[in-house]
């Protein structure tokens, strides 16, 4: 595929997080758990292994997302530009660049997914739920460059609905692209879409957002 | 008392609506307000948005007894929506705001639609 495909959109969560969170609150419970186990009593002992079983969980997500993290750089897609029309027909190149270990890949799978997001009170406590609405399977055709999984695909966007986006209510659109390499590790990859109603294409073009 | 008509009831984005509000009111209002808003329903907290307002005021001069509003539907949406979790709603609201009395309101329910692609793509 040879298109022009000026603009690049990057996955969703940045690595960054992925290991520092757990790796803090693993270490502030590990502090608690040596506390609570230091202290002669039946019930501080019972609730400091229960911590130290938290805290050695919380190191085997550190240690599994650090090893995401060594291993690969986010997911990016290039595409023609950052917004998406409904019932439109979009390609898109998806790269991920590989830092350590083998490149090649046994399977790259991507499908569109519909979400929704909501926040909403419940008594005191301010929660949120999220629900997969649609997920649409993506054909891609899978590539490696020596340093870069490569998948190009061709997005079919829907003509339903278009993204929305409000303070406690979201519906947004998402593409997966998960990844198998040769020596079974497996990582996918979700980046946000905004698909906009049609008629807005004119408008896009005369700010130059596309 | 207000009555409220609009000329369409399924617009596409980028569409203009007509309605027409007529009221009728023993005390003279301090305003009488027309307004294209959607809402949303559902699992989540109630979120709002104004599209377009037509308002006329007592102290700009006295208000007519028919409002004519020409408001316009957002190219960018939203769009109707029937989700899951989230309902999104488009409604035409006239209201009549009377000082230390009842506010007489109105609403007409509309579905928006997002239109098709200009090139066919």
């Amino acid at each position: 595929m040879t298109q022009d495909l000026p603009h690049t959109i990057a996955s969703r969560g940045d690595t960054g997080r992925l290991t520092a969170v757990p790796l803090v609150i693993a270490i502030v419970l590990g502090l608690l758990a040596a506390v609570l186990l230091a202290v002669p009593t039946t019930g501080t002992r019972v609730a400091g292994l229960v911590m130290a079983v938290i805290t050695g969980f919380l190191v085997w997500v550190w240690r599994r997302n650090k090893r995401i993290t060594d291993r690969l750089e986010p997911g990016v897609i290039d595409v023609p530009s950052t917004v998406f029309f409904l019932g439109s027909r979009v390609p898109a190149r998806f790269r991920r660049l590989v830092k350590q270990g083998t490149t090649d890949t046994v399977d790259l799978t991507a499908r569109l997914v519909l979400r929704e997001w909501v926040r909403y009170r419940q008594g005191t406590d301010t929660r949120t739920a999220s629900e997969e609405i649609q997920s649409i399977p993506v054909e891609v055709a899978r590539a490696w460059d020596g340093r870069h999984v490569i998948g190009e695909m061709l997005l079919d966007i829907p003509a339903f609905p278009p993204s929305f986006e409000a303070t406690d209510n979201k519906v947004s659109w998402e593409l997966h692209v998960d990844m198998t390499f040769t020596d079974g590790f497996t990582e996918d990859s979700v980046i946000p879409l905004w698909v906009v109603p049609a008629a807005q294409r004119s408008d896009l073009q005369r700010l130059g957002l596309m | 008392m207000i009555t409220l008509e609009i000329d369409r009831r399924v617009a596409v984005v980028g569409d203009t609506v007509r309605a027409r509000a007529s009221w009728q009111h023993d005390k003279a209002p301090k305003e009488v307000r027309v307004e294209l808003r959607w809402y949303t329903e559902g699992r989540g907290t109630r979120n709002r948005g104004v599209a377009g307002r037509v308002v006329h005021r007592a102290d700009a001069g006295p208000i007519p007894p028919v409002i004519d509003a020409v408001l316009t539907v957002p190219r960018e949406g939203p769009v109707t929506y029937d989700g899951s979790m989230i309902r999104i709603r488009w409604e035409v609201h006239a209201t009549v705001d009377v000082a230390w009395a009842r506010d007489p309101d109105a609403s007409v329910s509309l579905v928006v639609r997002p239109g098709v692609a200009e090139d066919g793509r």
